[in-house]
C-alpha cells in the first residue's frame, strides 16, 4: 500500500536515514584513506651527521703595546680564547661535487653539537661516494671575541672524517651516511 | 492581506534591518544551503547534524577516548607497529581501532562544519570572540592529537607525518638538535621518541577538556551531547562502518625507504601534499598564515554597520524575580542587591554589557517588561505592534505570522500565502507573549510563531523559551485569557521554506474552522506590567 501509513512511514524513514548515514560515513572512511604519492624511481642519499661540541682553546702572546693598554692586574703573558671550530662538509658523487657546506656548532653560545641533516636525490646505480668532513678554522668564529685570530694549530688536532666508497644507490631507497664520533663516517642502505 | 507589507519600526527583524553578521556570511550560507537542505530532507531540522555539529564533535571525541583507552592497554612503545598489527589481527582489536580512527576523523568533520556554521551566522565576534578563539585552539589541539595518533602506529603514513612534522619543528629555534635526525637511525627510531609521542597523545585530550570548558564558559546550559536519537544513531553508524570497512593497516615504516603510495587521512594529514612540495619555510608560512587568519576572525569577520546594543534594566519595573537571569543564554545577567532600596524586591537584574549579545531573550522573559535591548523591550514591542496595526482590527480569517527576523520571518514570500500577514520580529525568544495576546485581541484568527529550528537559533535558546512560555506557563507566560488553540509555534530552518508555508496554510485553515472567536481583549499595558513574583 502506498503511501505507507504512519508507523510504516516512520520505519521507512528510519531505514532511509540509516542508509544515508552509512553512506555518509563510507564517504568519510574513503576520504580517510586516499592513496597519495607514487614511486619516483629515484634513489635518495641522506646525510645525518652529528659530532659532539668541541671547544678549542687558542692562545697567543700579546704585544707590548697591547699589554701596556691593560690595567696592571690584567696583564698576562698569554691570552687564550675559546672557539667552537667550524667544519666543512663536501660531498662528491662520481667526482661531481653535490654539496659544499660550512657546518657550525649549534646553540646560541655555539656549545652544542654540530649536526647535518641533508638529503638529495640521485639516479639509481653504483656510484663512487666521497664525503669529506674537515675542520675549517679559517671560518671559525669565537663566540666571545670575534676579532680573535687563531695563531696556533690546535693540540690535539681536530678529528677529520673522510669516506671514499663505492655504494649501490637503489631506487626508492635511502642510502644513509652517518657520522659517529668513534666509528667515523658509515654508509647504511639496509636496516 | 496577501502582498501587504508589514509596517515596522526598523527594529531587528524588519526587512533590510542590519544583521549581526558580515555580508560574506550570507554568501557562505548560500554555499552551505544545499548541504543544509539535503540534511533537513533526510533528518528534518529537528535532527539535522549540521545544527548539532558542536555536540556531535563531543560525541565522536568521547568515542575516540573510550576506544583509545582500550588501545592504550595493548600499545607498546618498544614495538609500536608490531603491537598495532597484533591488535589488528584480532577481530575486536581491529574493530576498536577502526572505531577509534573513524570517530577521530568524524570529530574533525563535525568541528569543521561547526566552524562554518558559526561563520555563516556571524557568531564570531563581540562577546562570542572568546568561543571562536578557544574553538580554533580546540581544533589545533585536536589536529595535534591526531598527528601523534597517526605517528603512533608507525606505518608509512605515520612515518611521513613524523618526517614532515619534524622538518617543520626544526625550523623553530627551540631545539638544539634537529628532530629529523631521530628518523635517520639505521636501527630504527628510539623508544624515547615513541614515549614522548604517546605522552602527547594522552596528554593533549586533557588540554582539550580544559579548552572545551573555556569554549563554553560564556554560554548557559551548553549542550554537551546531541539529542539522544542522533547520538545513538551516530555511534551505531560508526560501529557498523567499522565492521563493514575496517581501517587497513598500511605497511610498516622503514627509515631507509622513501615513503610513498601512502593511504592519506585527508582529515588530519591534508597538509602533507603541501609539505612535500613546498620548502620547509613555505610550509611554515602556510601554517602561520592559516593560524593568523583563523585567530583573527573576530577582528575581520564582523559586520560594519551593526553594533551590539546591550540590554538595559529598568529598575523601577524589575521585580527581582530572576527569570531573565535564568533565561539569558549567555549568562550576561546577574541579580545584585538594589543600590536604592525598593518595596519591589531586594535584588535587581544587572546586565553585563561585555557579555550581552543583544538577543532580547530577556525581553521575552520579563512579565513587567522591565528589561531588554534598547527599543526592543516588551513595551517597545507593543508599541511596534500598535504601529503595525495602525489602530485597525485585522480582517476576519487572517493569520498573523510572527517570524524570527534572523530566520524565515524576513522572507517576504510569506505574505504571498493567502490570508496571512507577516509581522517580522527579532529573535523569536525575545517576543513577549503579550504581543500574541494583543494580536488575537485585535482580530487575528490565529498567530503563527515562526521560529528557527531548535539549536539553529542565532541566539541558542529562542525557540525553546518561546515554546515554554506559550505552552508550559514559563514566566512571562501566555495568559489563560488567550485562546491557545489559535496560537501555533512552527520551527523551520531557512531551507525549509516550503514546509513552513504548508504548515502556515494548514494552521490558517484549522483556525478558520474554530467556532468561538478570540477571547476577551488583553489587559492594558500598565496592568500587564505589574510586578510578578515568580517564586510563588
Amino acid at each position: 500500500m502506498w503511501p505507507p501509513d504512519g508507523d510504516a512511514h516512520k520505519r521507512l524513514l528510519g531505514v532511509w536515514r540509516g542508509i544515508f548515514s552509512l553512506a555518509l560515513l563510507t564517504v568519510v572512511a574513503a576520504l580517510g584513506q586516499i592513496p597519495y604519492g607514487r614511486p619516483t624511481g629515484e634513489a635518495v642519499l641522506r646525510l645525518a651527521l652529528r659530532t659532539t661540541a668541541t671547544r678549542l682553546e687558542i692562545c697567543r702572546q700579546p704585544a707590548e703595546a697591547e699589554l701596556a693598554a691593560l690595567p696592571v692586574h690584567m696583564r698576562r703573558t698569554e691570552i687564550c680564547d675559546w672557539v667552537a671550530p667550524s667544519y666543512r662538509l663536501r660531498v662528491a658523487i662520481d667526482g661531481r661535487g653535490v654539496l659544499d657546506r660550512l657546518v657550525e656548532a649549534g646553540g646560541m653560545k655555539a656549545d652544542r653539537p654540530r649536526t647535518v641533516d641533508a638529503q638529495m636525490t640521485w639516479p639509481p646505480g653504483t656510484v663512487r661516494l666521497v664525503v669529506r668532513y674537515e675542520p675549517d678554522l679559517g671560518s671559525t668564529e669565537s663566540g666571545d671575541r670575534p676579532e680573535s685570530t687563531p695563531e696556533a694549530a690546535p693540540d690535539p688536532p681536530l678529528p677529520v672524517y673522510r669516506l671514499d666508497e663505492t655504494v649501490e644507490l637503489q631506487a626508492d631507497r635511502i642510502t644513509l651516511v652517518q657520522l659517529d664520533d668513534r666509528r667515523g663516517l658509515e654508509v647504511y642502505s639496509e636496516r | 492581506m496577501p502582498g501587504s507589507r508589514p509596517e515596522t519600526s526598523g527594529a531587528v527583524g524588519a526587512p533590510g534591518a542590519p544583521t549581526p553578521r558580515p555580508r560574506a556570511a550570507a554568501l557562505l550560507e548560500r554555499l552551505l544551503a544545499p548541504v543544509d537542505r539535503l540534511l533537513n530532507a533526510v533528518y528534518t531540522s529537528e535532527l539535522n547534524p549540521l545544527y548539532k555539529s558542536g555536540s556531535l564533535a563531543v560525541t565522536f571525541l568521547f568515542l575516540t577516548l573510550l576506544t583509545g583507552i582500550y588501545l592504550f592497554i595493548f600499545y607498546r612503545i618498544a614495538e609500536p607497529y608490531a603491537s598495532v598489527a597484533s591488535l589488528d589481527s584480532g577481530w575486536i582489536g581491529g574493530w576498536v581501532r577502526s572505531v577509534h580512527r573513524y570517530s577521530a576523523d568524524l570529530a574533525v568533520v563535525a568541528v569543521a562544519f561547526h566552524a562554518l556554521k558559526m561563520l555563516a551566522s556571524g557568531r564570531t565576534w563581540g562577546p562570542r570572540a572568546l568561543a571562536w578563539v578557544t574553538g580554533v585552539m580546540l581544533l589545533s589541539a585536536l589536529l595535534l592529537c591526531g598527528w601523534t595518533g597517526l605517528v603512533m602506529a608507525w606505518d608509512v603514513q605515520g612515518h611521513l607525518v613524523a618526517l614532515e612534522g619534524a622538518r617543520l619543528l626544526d625550523l623553530l629555534p627551540i631545539l638544539s638538535e634537529p628532530i629529523s635526525r631521530s628518523f635517520s637511525q639505521p636501527g630504527g627510531v628510539g623508544r624515547s621518541f615513541f614515549f614522548m609521542n604517546l605522552f602527547l597523545h594522552v596528554a593533549l585530550p586533557l588540554g582539550l577538556a580544559a579548552l572545551y570548558w573555556l569554549h563554553t564558559s560564556r554560554v548557559a546550559r551548553a549542550p554537551v551531547l546531541p539529542p539522544k536519537r542522533l547520538n545513538r544513531g551516530a555511534i551505531l553508524s560508526v560501529a557498523v562502518v567499522s565492521v563493514v570497512l575496517p581501517v587497513p593497516l598500511p605497511p610498516e615504516a622503514d627509515v631507509l625507504s622513501v615513503p610513498q603510495a601512502v593511504p592519506l587521512d585527508i582529515f588530519y594529514a591534508f597538509w602533507l601534499p603541501v609539505a612535500r612540495q613546498a620548502p620547509p619555510l613555505g610550509h611554515l608560512a602556510f601554517w602561520l598564515a592559516a593560524g593568523a587568519l583563523a585567530f583573527t576572525v573576530p577582528l575581520w569577520w564582523r559586520p560594519r554597520s551593526y553594533e551590539i546594543r546591550p540590554s538595559r534594566v529598568r529598575e523601577d519595573l524589575c521585580a527581582g524575580c530572576g527569570q531573565c537571569y535564568v533565561d539569558c543564554p549567555y549568562e550576561a545577567i546577574s541579580m545584585v542587591p538594589r543600590p536604592v532600596p525598593s518595596p519591589l524586591s531586594a535584588t535587581v537584574a544587572r546586565v553585563d554589557p561585555q557579555l550581552c549579545v543583544s538577543c532580547g531573550i530577556c525581553a521575552g522573559s520579563c512579565a513587567p517588561m522591565g528589561v531588554g535591548p534598547p527599543e526592543r523591550s516588551g513595551r517597545d514591542q507593543l508599541e511596534d505592534l500598535a504601529r503595525f496595526l495602525g489602530g485597525r482590527r485585522l480582517p476576519a480569517g487572517g493569520v498573523v505570522v510572527v517570524g524570527c527576523g534572523f530566520g524565515l520571518g524576513n522572507d517576504t514570500a510569506i505574505s504571498s500565502i493567502e490570508g496571512v500577514l507577516p509581522f517580522p520580529s527579532g529573535c523569536s525568544g525575545s517576543v513577549h507573549t503579550s504581543v500574541v495576546e494583543h494580536l488575537l485581541a485585535a482580530g487575528a484568527t490565529g498567530v503563527f510563531l515562526l521560529t528557527c529550528a531548535d539549536r539553529d537559533c542565532l541566539y541558542r535558546e529562542g525557540p525553546r523559551w518561546l515554546a515554554e512560555r506559550v505552552y508550559n506557563d514559563r514566566e512571562a507566560e501566555l495568559k489563560e485569557r488567550a485562546d491557545k488553540r489559535r496560537v501555533r509555534i512552527g520551527s523551520y530552518a531557512r531551507t525549509e521554506f516550503p514546509a513552513a508555508c504548508r504548515a502556515i496554510a494548514a494552521f490558517r485553515d484549522e483556525v478558520a474552522e474554530l467556532k468561538d472567536g478570540p477571547k476577551t481583549r488583553p489587559a492594558p499595558v500598565d496592568y500587564e506590567c505589574e510586578a510578578v513574583d515568580v517564586a510563588s
